[in-house]
């Protein structure tokens, strides 16, 4: 088990709650109804704790007639703590992982369901969103300034600005009227 | 309405109590669903009292009623939303959040007719 998956289960592990839940899917599968029955709570928050241990691959669900069965993953479970913790800590995949975790951050703050909310103040936060835009870009595909609006557009209303920002920020290269991804 | 703003704030009270409970007994993130009651309880405070400056009686409630139709109108738009894609947190936090509301808005009924 890689350090950072370790440190999420062991984070999401640290809840009375969860554990409950999983003392019960120990027992047997068991649908989101009968759980909050038998923990006393109700079923939105019950599926807030599956989401959240499904997240960490510590549960797993499948569909029986009209119910959404979830069971618990015990390979999850059968790791070595000692193993995880012998495990060498490689400093640069560390660095990439706080890189990417930022910048999913900065994505989940500023988009929502797809749709850029506002353009960010600060210059490191916009780029980001710009680069998550120009994701969506063809690399090595000559795009019409219309193209490009229209798929801007998308994302957000105000297309000139976010084309222009682009272009200073070196993620697309303008030639009169045509445009593309560098 | 003092008996409205004192339901507010016991029910703030009593709310904290238990966010403080669940966070002692390692129910961190259940405490933070509380804190979103809590919060509503205070927004449906603020709200009342700053209409509660402007206005009284009958245009009082009708002012007030509105404002909580309203939020609850884009709280339930915003859980549709959460819905369509299936992004449970936020699906939760929205139910939470339209609970209490319309917890609030039926004391509220309840203490108003009965102070007539």
């Amino acid at each position: 088990m890689m350090e950072t998956d370790a440190v999420k289960l062991f984070k999401c592990l640290a809840d009375k709650s969860r554990l409950q839940i999983l003392k019960s899917l120990i027992q047997e599968d068991m649908y989101v109804e009968r759980l909050a029955e038998r923990l006393g709570l109700t079923p939105a928050t019950i599926s807030f704790h599956l989401k959240k241990l499904e997240d960490v691959k510590a549960v797993t669900s499948y569909k029986e007639q009209y119910y959404t069965m979830y069971s618990i993953r015990q390979e999850v479970f059968m790791a070595n703590i000692l193993d995880i913790i012998k495990e060498e800590s490689d400093e640069i995949q560390e660095q990439k992982q706080r890189e990417e975790a930022y910048r999913r951050k900065v994505i989940s703050a500023f988009f929502e369901y797809g749709r850029l909310k506002s353009i960010p103040a600060q210059r490191k936060k916009e780029r980001i969103c710009l680069e998550e835009i120009a994701g969506q870009f063809e690399p090595g595909r000559i795009y019409e300034e219309k193209e490009i609006n229209e798929l801007i557009a998308r994302f957000h209303e105000d297309f000139c600005t976010i084309r222009r920002d682009m272009i200073s920020e070196g993620i697309m290269a303008r030639k009169g009227n045509t445009y593309w991804k560098k | 309405m003092n008996e409205y703003l004192k339901y507010l704030d016991d029910s703030v009270e009593k709310l904290r109590r238990e966010e403080g409970e669940l966070a002692a007994t390692h129910r961190k993130d259940e405490a933070n669903l509380m804190k979103i009651r809590i919060n509503i309880y205070g927004i449906c405070k603020t709200v009342f009292e700053v209409i509660s400056r402007q206005e009284s009686g009958e245009q009082l409630r009708e002012k007030y009623l509105a404002k909580l139709e309203e939020t609850l109108t884009n709280w339930k738009i915003s859980k549709e939303k959460a819905k369509q894609h299936e992004d449970v947190e936020k699906i939760v936090t929205e139910t939470i959040k339209l609970e209490t509301i319309e917890e609030i808005k039926e004391k509220f009924n309840k203490l108003w007719r009965a102070g007539q």
